[in-house]
């Protein structure tokens, strides 16, 4: 393990120790530890089952392990969830958008959630889907959007209540290349003011994107730090994953 | 607090006024009023019968449209919430409430509005049902009318939870609204069971009746509380397994 407690990036704003997370019988998370320093784009990859999508959950409060600890910005996620849900901003892997309802009008009703008064939340949710390119669509039902838009929806709601932390569990898996283009792009200017997770199967793009990265494998982080220092004498991220894999 | 009831209202008018929009409220709306209308119609021609039942002080047109509304009611408080929560969870949609606020709120906010449009639903009949049998039969069935408005609102109420408790174990709508009439069911057989029957919401859904035929309140106020109290035990269920659940 690498680049452990303060960084130049900034200091570690979430820190989990020995997360264990069983669904029956299965041990999806064996102990996994990380670290995410601050205003950083962490890369979390792992083969599928390896326990991704379960971290983001546990860290989004969504899943409650079983044993370990998570600090998000020094709030302990079991103990003061509250403050913890005031600091992120979440694109979970599996979830729906109200089919018959428009852009504009969920992210209204998600920026009321977030404590904006109607005027407020109305000005708030039309100015963040211009801001991830959606205006043109905003007043589409989201059973009339394609797969692409549905991810900048996601990413958009994300951003309500100017959150600390974004989780994007899989943002480009599925997506025409200029689309996934255009949401590392968007993630690139998210990164000045948020720290952000990124889960994703792609290494070469987590490799470019990515400052740091965690590997995942068996629900333990098994490599992590700066992706320069694991990517090193001109072998790829994905060369790395493969021998990790292996070991 | 405040950040609860923030939640709570958010979610409530947001939920109150998409169920509005829906198919599904506007025909059990429709299907209400109408067989009420049916009911009220036929107990304002009957009027007559009933003042001969054993010098019954009230009339067809007051137990006519409250044994519809006994029997009709749990059905489509079914109809109404059993996917009240289970689509949220089942789509995955529930994740991006539950980063924002906490799970007491979604569930309150969510249960409060389809009480809200059950007891509307109601009040429409009965409302209906007063200026009606006034341009009939000359008659103000005011307090009648309003006392069953309340303890139907309530029985309403009661069934909502249970069906919202059955289908956070469910946890698909299909399976929810399988279960919950399952469930309904067995309430309704356990009525031929002497102690069991005390179990079911279905044994005090006629209590009201102690004081509308006789003139006795004291059983519908037992009757309110214990329904009052199945109602608060199935939302202390819903609120235990979704606060336990995790969202994945």
């Amino acid at each position: 393990m690498a680049d452990k407690g303060k960084d130049k990036e900034g200091n570690i704003v979430v820190k989990t120790e020995g997360l264990v997370k069983f669904y029956g019988k299965n041990k999806a998370l064996n102990g996994l530890s990380m670290n995410v320093p601050e205003r950083a784009i962490y890369g979390l990859v792992g083969p599928n089952g390896a326990g991704k999508t379960t971290t983001l959950g546990i860290l989004s409060t969504f899943i409650r392990p079983n044993s370990g600890s998570v600090e998000i910005y020094g709030n302990d996620i079991i103990k003061e969830p509250e403050k913890i849900r005031g600091l992120i901003g979440i694109l979970p892997q599996r979830a729906e958008f109200y089919a018959n309802r428009t852009a504009l009008d969920i992210m209204t009703f998600y920026s009321k959630l977030a404590g904006l008064n109607g005027k407020e939340a109305f000005e708030n949710a039309d100015r963040l889907l211009d801001k991830v390119g959606m205006t043109e669509h905003k007043d589409k039902k989201m059973k009339e959007m394609s797969h692409g838009m549905f991810k900048l929806m996601g990413i958009a709601q994300t951003l309500i209540g100017n959150p600390k932390i974004i989780m994007l569990d899989e943002a480009t898996s599925g997506l025409d290349p200029k689309v996934a283009y255009n949401i590392r792009k968007l993630v690139r200017e998210l990164k000045k003011d948020t720290t952000i997770i990124f889960s994703s199967h792609n290494l070469y793009e987590v490799e470019d994107l990515c400052d740091y990265v965690g590997i995942i494998h068996n629900g333990k982080i098994i490599a992590e730090g700066r992706t320069k220092s694991i990517v090193k004498k001109g072998k790829s991220l994905e060369k790395v994953f493969m021998e990790k894999m292996e070991e | 607090m405040a950040y609860i009831s923030k939640g709570v209202w958010t979610i409530f008018l947001d939920e109150f006024i998409e169920s509005l929009k829906t198919r599904k409220a506007l025909a059990i709306i429709i299907s209400y009023l109408f067989l009420m209308f049916i009911g009220i119609k036929v107990g304002s021609v009957f009027e007559i019968f009933a003042w001969a039942l054993a010098g019954s002080r009230q009339s067809f047109s007051i137990l006519l449209p409250y044994y519809i509304s006994v029997g009709l009611l749990p059905l489509f408080s079914i109809i109404i919430s059993y996917n009240l929560i289970s689509e949220e969870i089942s789509g995955g949609s529930i994740k991006f409430m539950a980063y924002r606020t906490d799970r007491l709120s979604i569930l309150g906010g969510k249960i409060l509005s389809s009480f809200v449009l059950s007891a509307m639903m109601i009040f429409i009949a009965y409302a209906t049902a007063l200026f009606y049998v006034h341009s009939k039969n000359g008659l103000w069935f005011f307090i009648p009318y309003l006392v069953s408005w309340i303890y139907l609102s309530i029985y309403a109420f009661c069934f909502i939870c249970l069906t919202v408790a059955v289908s956070m174990v469910a946890r698909t709508p299909s399976a929810s609204i399988i279960w919950s009439l399952l469930v309904s069911i067995l309430f309704l057989v356990a009525m031929n069971f002497n102690y069991i029957s005390f179990f079911s919401p279905f044994y005090f859904s006629t209590k009201a009746l102690d004081y509308l035929i006789k003139g006795i309140s004291l059983n519908m106020i037992l009757g309110l509380n214990v329904l009052l109290l199945h109602t608060l035990l199935y939302f202390l269920i819903s609120f235990a397994v979704l606060k336990k659940s995790d969202l994945d």
